[in-house]
């Protein structure tokens, strides 16, 4: 760590104007690993109508069933429908990439405006807001989440609707203690006696900065919402149509009890597991970088 | 807005009349342990172009003045009475849109931390811009020429490069440069400069004080100064207010407040001033006990527990604003100093060895038993 002691300058320009040092691309060898690998799973899941994959949807019969990896035209084999594992795991992606982005478009918007309404007006509004919060925080997620998918019907829609539901009370509690330190500022005082009215204080002072930490945090909202999807599709509760991971890992089971075949409850598993791993790390270190305490200055 | 014809910087003397007059201003919080009488029955007035320097410890009320007089202070248990009128415009009961009318163009205010006063995540361009925008509806181009110019006048060199800044990329000292091009921006008629100095560096504080000084005469703008550092407001202003535990407790033209002291309090700020002539490691003369609790402020002379000159009336009558020989000198003494009714008051202390009376006159705290109560202003000045 040569690079530690600034190098003593005192020109005169130098000595007006403080010079921070640029910040450092903190992501290290890890982070790194982690933005590939999520590049890569979204990059697969977009493509994969146009990728040259195995329709995920057709058996194969010229393996059998439970092919294990490397099986000639399989690369991770086929499971115990003779379905190809690695097309399936591609297009499973789609499901957590549509999960994902779901959650960041719509429970990070409501979630992050209500908590933002409540932290900035307080009063009446905080009371009433903040209480439905509360009681949608109150419930078990998971039994909601059940609860929402059996009465509305598997299909991937409603099981996106529900996920992004139970999403809201996070975001909108980190929006609003966020908002509360930020309009607390004086920086929106002076707005005020510039003349700015609530709506521009609002979008214009305090969004901006309630957003970064909101963004940061919605990356850990995202790994726990891909791992609600998967659990709902493993207990069987979304619809036998949909190819996803928890779904894969559900079909699994029977090979892994029956025949003692473990690649098709496994790899899935895995692959879901590096995923969420990555999400959470990225997320881990962008929360760290866009911290409101580093950007209280 | 209607107000777009309003547009250059030149606040010309409109109307007749003072540009502002406060009168039995009151502010009150309503909180649970009771009503803070932060703001407690102040009268003002400012002629256009003037300064008016409001001096008083940490507590005193000043900066609870300044923003009440704008308006400023929204949360919901803020009962404000009496009158505010700017320009002839009565503000107190004044509505929101009404008063966001003011802010900007006929009022202003600098804060005391530029650390905090500019947004973190915009950029100084667009921090000056906003208001020229909204408030003149200039366009980009044109808001833009006119934010460098602004720059320009308040000394930061390279105003180009400046614009494209954020805040945490310049120093405190250049930071309160752009928070004053913010709070010039749109002409205000009317400046209130909340300790704009206490946040910076020592040898930066002279140049803003002289910046806010230039700006103040070259814009014929009236300015409001609050700071806690008699020294600060000595040279730059045309008057002073003095505040104690929410009241103005002696109000007069510069000079006179510091040649023609009446109230025991101004006395004792002067006397905390360190003086260059005095040999080094002189101790400072301190003001014993701490500013009474707003909550039950004493029903007599709010100063009179700490005062060296307080007499038994002193603690059961509160004593009036009176108006002393100079036009335009005021204050609140039942037993003025410089007077021989104060003297022989104090003597009258000294002889019974009351604390506060020797303090004030061996300038020992120790021998006053008054350490443990180091007041603010002993840390502040």
């Amino acid at each position: 760590m040569t690079d530690v002691l600034p190098v003593p300058e005192v020109t005169g320009a130098a000595a007006a104007e403080p010079h921070e040092p640029r910040r450092k691309s903190n992501l290290g060898v890890a982070g790194w690993l982690a933005a590939i690998w999520l590049l890569v799973v979204s990059a697969a899941a977009l493509l994969a109508p146009v990728l040259p994959l195995d329709d995920p949807r057709i058996t194969d019969f010229a393996v059998p069933n439970n092919a294990s990896p490397g099986t000639a035209g399989h690369l991770l084999g086929t499971d115990n429908n003779g379905f190809d594992i690695f097309s399936r795991i591609i297009w499973g992606g789609r499901v957590s990439l549509i999960v994902a982005f779901a959650v960041l478009l719509f429970g990070m918007t409501v979630g992050g405006l209500i908590g933002l309404l409540a932290g900035f007006f307080r009063g009446k509004l905080e009371t009433a807001l903040m209480s439905i919060v509360d009681i949608l925080l109150a419930f078990p997620s998971l039994v909601l989440l059940i609860a929402l998918v059996s009465f509305l019907g598997p299909e991937l829609r409603n099981v996106v609707l529900g996920i992004c539901i139970v999403s809201i009370p996070a975001f909108a509690r980190i929006s609003r203690a966020t908002t509360l330190t930020f309009s607390q500022r004086e920086f929106v005082v002076a707005a005020r006696a510039a003349g700015a009215g609530n709506g521009r204080i609002l979008v214009r002072e305090i969004l901006p900065n309630v957003i970064l930490p909101l963004l940061a945090f919605g990356l850990l909202v995202v790994a726990i919402a891909i791992v609600a999807e998967g659990s709902l599709a493993f207990l069987g509760l979304t619809s036998t149509e949909t190819i996803s991971w928890g779904g894969m890992i559900n079909s699994g089971r029977r090979p892994l009890q029956e025949d003692n075949v473990a690649h098709v409850a496994m790899i899935p598993a895995v692959v879901m597991f590096l995923t969420v791993l990555a999400v959470n790390f990225l997320g881990d270190r962008f929360r760290a970088a866009f911290d409101v305490k580093d950007t209280a200055l | 807005m209607a107000r777009s014809t309003n547009r250059r910087v030149i606040a010309a003397p409109t109307s007749e009349g003072p540009l502002l007059v406060v009168d039995d201003f009151r502010t009150h919080f309503a909180t649970d342990a009771g009503l803070v009488r932060a703001v407690d029955g102040v009268s003002l007035t400012l002629e256009r172009g003037k300064t008016l320097g409001i001096v008083g410890e940490s507590g005193s009320g000043k900066t609870v003045l300044s923003r009440s007089v704008m308006g400023l202070l929204t949360a919901r248990n803020v009962v404000r009475s009496g009158s505010v009128r700017l320009n002839g415009q009565e503000l107190v009961g004044a509505s929101p849109s009404q008063l966001r009318a003011l802010w900007g163009t006929d009022m202003a205010m600098v804060f005391q931390d530029p650390m905090t006063s500019l947004n973190p995540v915009m950029k100084i361009g667009r921090q000056i811009t906003e208001g020229l925008r909204y408030h003149l509806e200039l366009p980009k181009d044109e808001a833009l020429a006119q934010a460098l110019q602004l720059l320009e006048s308040v000394g930061i060199p390279d105003p180009r490069r400046r614009l494209e800044q954020y805040p945490h990329e310049l120093s405190g000292g250049m930071r309160q440069r752009v928070t004053i091009a913010i709070a010039l921006a749109c002409g205000p008629h009317l400046l209130f400069a909340d300790e704009p100095t206490t946040a910076l560096d020592v040898t930066v504080q002279a140049q803003i004080l002289d910046l806010l000084q230039q700006q103040q005469r070259e814009r014929y703008m009236a300015m409001v100064l609050v700071t806690h550092d008699l020294g600060v407001v000595a040279g730059r202003t045309d008057e002073i207010a003095v505040m104690y535990a929410g009241q103005i407790v002696e109000k007069a033209p510069t000079r006179t407040l510091f040649t023609d002291v009446r109230m025991p309090y101004t006395e004792a700020l002067l006397k905390s001033i360190p003086k260059l002539e005095e040999p080094s490691h002189t101790r400072l003369q301190i003001i014993g006990g701490r500013p009474p609790d707003l909550l039950r402020p004493p029903s007599g002379c709010r100063f009179a527990p700490r005062c060296p000159y307080a007499q038994a009336k002193c603690h059961t009558e509160p004593p009036p604003l009176v108006e002393a020989e100079t036009p335009g000198h005021e204050f609140r003494c039942w037993f003025p100093v410089g007077t021989s009714a104060g003297q022989e008051a104090l003597e009258r202390n000294l002889a019974q060895h009351l604390p506060a009376a020797e303090a004030a006159v061996t300038g020992d705290s120790h021998a006053a038993g008054l350490v443990e109560a180091v007041s603010d202003t002993g840390g502040d000045l």
